[in-house]
């Protein structure tokens, strides 16, 4: 096995030890004339070691040079205007020194801990790929989400893995959350029958989505035929599957009184229907029919009802039939870009959930993954009063693994996602964070997150991205891959989406 | 209780420093501000045996033109030394180097080192009984030669326009072993590769400088102080110098002290032979008269804030005015980027290069107690050993 050499251990205070080694790097010379940079903070090194092979990870990169370690010296001889390369050879005295922690020891497949460091003069060298791929624990099918960063090697991650305990991906506006979550729903798709296919649900708040099932993808992929696209004026909430319980989260004052009644009125309608569908008219009828219930309730209950009904979500029955669209290899994504209002959005996310998770449950449809846009919209960290799908949400996100059922909740806002929800997703995937209480918040509902870890992550550029979590035994830093499908015009810049906006603005004149 | 600053006396002694310094200060300037006002215009090359002997060209004070380094190799070469004195052993660690810088049109400095870039140390040990006085001796002879030998050798191998020393280009009168040293030989050895090197620059045609870091030679202000009234005598503009005591001030001052003042940045002092000057400086005769006579000194203004570099040339049998010139037209732009340290700067680079730690030594010791332990050879002084230190 032939490796690359990138340079040699050297002894610091505190190491090489089993936490943390130093190693300067080779061959100044060659670096300065081809201009390359020989490693980068966020790459894998490998070293033989006692133990067997060490793989470590740089954390930093600092340089030296002799003639810039005096304050005074270099104030002194830069006053004289000429450039200090053109009185000293500064260059032959640049060296550069890496600081690496060691992540484990591979041994014939085997990732062991780091108990014994490695030696002073050890050479460090670049791993070998495939060695690198198995430490890191990537798959050789499964979600391809990119490539290692600094590395040439595919970052596809174990399917299981990955969503078998659900997936955060964070980052803040415009950092590539849709682009990479686009590539993720890419993969889905592009699985066999034979590798096991999940549905899909994708709740698009804002329509960005709809590109994936457009026929004209950018290298021409299409998945017009697996996906359908279900816009939010078309979605109806079957009215009997809702109990007095379930409208009294869309109705939070509603109190137990209130509820014991509603309850017995809606046993009363579905007795005289005999299993005949009904709506929210069916039963405020039934409501002010009713002889016996008290005048005040049933005011108050109408009022609710008539609230509910005017935002027009309810009918008799539900569409889209979800247990028909839900099928292997088949996305749906629910276009919320139409509904304006917060409050009914939730509504909807809650009761599509909520049946999802029924039909789940009882093997209805596939194992199922759940795309959740703006999740914090929907599960935010805020009491539940202010948002009705946050219940559901904790509910799939600490018992959806044992159905199959996962989220993937996208935010950018994760300091305002729920704790219980963040806290239960067993992969992240950060792309850049600048926010110091995002950065906080994501610090304190993940244990795999270390400081370090966490300032690469605000230094992140667009379309890298920082996996962590059950899908990978280390955190890696991943180049998002290309997608194969239309982008939307969300995807476009603000230059040419003006000029399109003028041209078509000359065309009516 | 009396304070520290009570019981040393310390506000009297350090009054009386300060109006010690401050009355010679006030007298060289004084006397540097007159020779200052003529200093181009005075010649010192006078109708006299002393100055036709040691004076080459006649003002005080020449203009230097910098010439552009770019397309120039220049070397220097220096030495490093470490001495440890145990009770049976005298451990001498040395190391010589050469640093040759091109400066290149593209206003960059590369540089190429010799024998090469990181040279290990020499080691010596004298187990000998030797005296303190020649232990010193020893220890600055073993520098020398690794530091000549390598200025002979390095031109085999490189070529450049000017080869630095640093330091003289003769061994300094306390190199000198006492008499019937065991070190007379090695003395004398280092006497002749200073010839072998002078003759070495001749064949190759690189011009050879020693740049004195901290020179404290009176050698000008001697021959000044002999010249002086004969100047005054023939200079009106001198006369005012009687009412100031100027030979106390020429006998209380290093060259450098007067050049400081007298010389502004980018001038240089008339060249001085070395010929015959045992009586007038510091540094040793060499056997060979004939090479003796083909070395000068001068003194260069390249700082504002810093004292004149003492350069001293071997000219060979060219023309020294002609030499001088083009050094001084060299050293002055590559000492001249720091207004407070004036040394040029491959002779910088050099003695970063050579500079050895004690963190060496100390490795040295550690090695040879690991192999034999610590026998009364290897014991440290007892100065070393005082208890409670």
């Amino acid at each position: 096995m032939k490796t690359e050499s990138l340079g040699t251990i050297v002894c610091t205070e505190d190491g090489p030890s089993t936490e943390n080694i130093e190693f300067v790097i080779g061959n100044r010379n060659e670096i300065s004339t081809e201009k390359q940079i020989p490693v980068h903070v966020g790459q894998y090194v490998s070293i033989n070691a006692d133990e067997g092979l060490i793989i470590a990870h740089i954390e930093q990169i600092y340089k030296t040079n002799r003639y810039f370690s005096q304050i005074d010296a270099v104030h002194e001889f830069t006053r004289s205007g000429k450039a200090f390369g053109a009185i000293f050879p500064i260059d032959r005295w640049e060296y550069v020194l890496a600081e690496a922690k060691p992540l484990g020891i591979f041994n014939n497949g085997q990732v062991q801990r780091v108990t014994y460091p490695p030696s002073p003069g050890a050479i460090v060298s670049a791993p070998d790929h495939k060695i690198l791929s198995e430490f890191l624990g990537f798959s050789k099918e499964g979600i391809h989400l990119g490539h290692l960063l600094f590395h040439d090697i595919p970052a596809t991650f174990n399917l299981s893995k990955m969503y078998q305990k659900h997936v955060a991906l964070l980052a803040m506006s415009g950092a590539g959350k849709s682009y990479a979550a686009s590539v993720m729903l890419e993969e889905l798709l592009s699985r066999k029958p034979a590798q096991g296919r999940p549905t899909i649900l994708v709740i698009d708040v804002h329509g960005e989505y709809t590109g994936l099932a457009e026929s004209q993808g950018a290298k021409g992929k299409t998945f017009e035929d697996q996906i359908t696209v279900i816009r939010s004026p078309l979605v109806e909430i079957a009215t009997p599957r809702m109990s007095a319980k379930a409208f009294a989260t869309y109705s939070p004052d509603m109190g137990t009184i209130q509820v014991r009644e509603l309850t017995r009125i809606i046993r009363t309608l579905r007795t005289a229907r005999k299993g005949q569908p009904y709506d929210i008219g069916d039963l405020t009828i039934a409501l002010e029919q009713d002889p016996s219930i008290n005048v005040r309730t049933r005011e108050a209950l109408l009022g609710w009802l008539d609230n509910l009904q005017s935002l027009r979500l309810f009918g008799k029955t539900s569409t889209p039939e979800w247990s028909k669209l839900m099928k292997p290899g088949q996305a749906v994504i629910l276009d919320l870009s139409e509904t304006v209002s917060l409050q009914k959005k939730q509504i909807i996310v809650d009761a599509v959930l909520r049946h999802l998770f029924d039909l789940r449950r009882d093997g209805t449809i596939p194992p199922a993954i759940v795309f959740l846009e703006e999740a914090h919209q929907f599960c935010p960290e805020a009491r539940r009063a202010l948002a009705f799908s946050k219940g559901i949400l904790e509910t799939v996100a600490r018992e959806g693994r044992k159905y199959n059922l996962s989220l993937c909740i996208i935010s950018q806002r994760p300091v305002r996602l729920s704790t219980t929800v963040l806290s239960q997703c067993g992969t992240n995937i950060f792309l850049r964070i600048t926010n110091p209480y995002d950065l906080d918040h994501i610090r304190a509902t993940s244990e795999k997150i270390t400081k370090a870890t966490l300032t690469s992550i605000s230094s992140l550029t667009v379309g890298e991205a920082l996996v962590v979590g059950q899908a990978t035994r280390f955190p890696v830093f991943i180049q998002v891959r290309e997608r194969a499908t239309k982008e939307t015009a969300f995807g476009e810049d603000f230059e040419t989406v003006t000029r399109r906006y003028d041209k078509k603005g000359k065309k009516t004149d | 209780m009396k304070t520290i600053s009570e019981l040393w006396a310390l506000d009297e002694t350090i009054q009386k420093i300060v109006e010690q310094i401050q009355v010679i200060e006030e007298k060289r300037n004084a006397f540097a501000s007159i020779i200052h006002s003529v200093r181009h215009s005075l010649d010192l090359q006078l109708d006299l045996p002393l100055a036709q002997q040691y004076i080459v060209d006649g003002a005080i004070a020449h203009t230097v033109k910098p010439t552009d380094l770019s397309g120039l190799r220049v070397c220097g070469v220096d030495g490093g030394l470490l001495k440890k004195t145990l009770r049976g052993i005298e451990l001498v660690i040395t190391r010589a180097n050469a640093t040759i810088f091109e400066y290149t049109p593209a206003n960059r400095v590369s540089a190429i080192y010799f024998p090469e870039k990181m040279t290990p140390p020499t080691i010596k040990a004298e187990l000998t009984p030797i005296s303190w006085r020649e232990a010193e001796v020893n220890a600055s002879l073993e520098r020398l030669k690794a530091e000549i030998e390598l200025a002979i050798r390095v031109q085999d191998h490189h070529s450049t326009e000017l080869l630095l020393l640093d330091g003289s280009l003769r061994p300094h009168i306390s190199d000198r072993p006492p008499n019937k040293s065991v070190f007379s030989s090695k003395y004398d050895k280092i006497k002749a590769l200073y010839e072998e090197l002078f003759v070495k620059t001749e064949e190759t045609g690189t011009l050879l400088a020693g740049v004195i870091k901290d020179s404290r030679s009176q050698r000008f202000m001697r021959i000044f102080g002999e010249l002086l009234p004969h100047l005054i005598n023939r200079n009106p503009e001198l006369k005012r110098l009687l009412e100031l005591d100027y030979r106390t001030i020429l006998k209380t001052s290093y060259d450098t002290d007067f050049f400081f003042r007298v010389l502004d940045v980018g001038e240089r002092s008339p060249i001085l032979r070395l010929n015959d000057f045992n009586s007038t400086s510091n540094v040793e005769s060499n056997t060979d008269t004939q090479l003796d006579s083909r070395l000068v000194c001068f003194y260069l203004r390249t700082a504002k804030y810093d004292y004149p570099l003492c350069v001293e040339v071997f000219t060979g049998s060219y023309d020294p005015l002609r030499i001088i010139e083009k050094i001084s037209a060299m050293l002055l732009p590559m000492s001249s980027d720091n207004e407070e340290f004036a040394l040029p700067a491959v002779l910088i680079d050099a003695d970063s290069q050579a500079r050895l730690i004690e963190r060496d030594l100390d490795f040295l010791f550690a090695q040879l107690a690991n192999r034999i332990g610590y026998p009364q050879s290897l014991l440290k002084l007892r100065r070393e050993r005082m208890p409670f230190h």
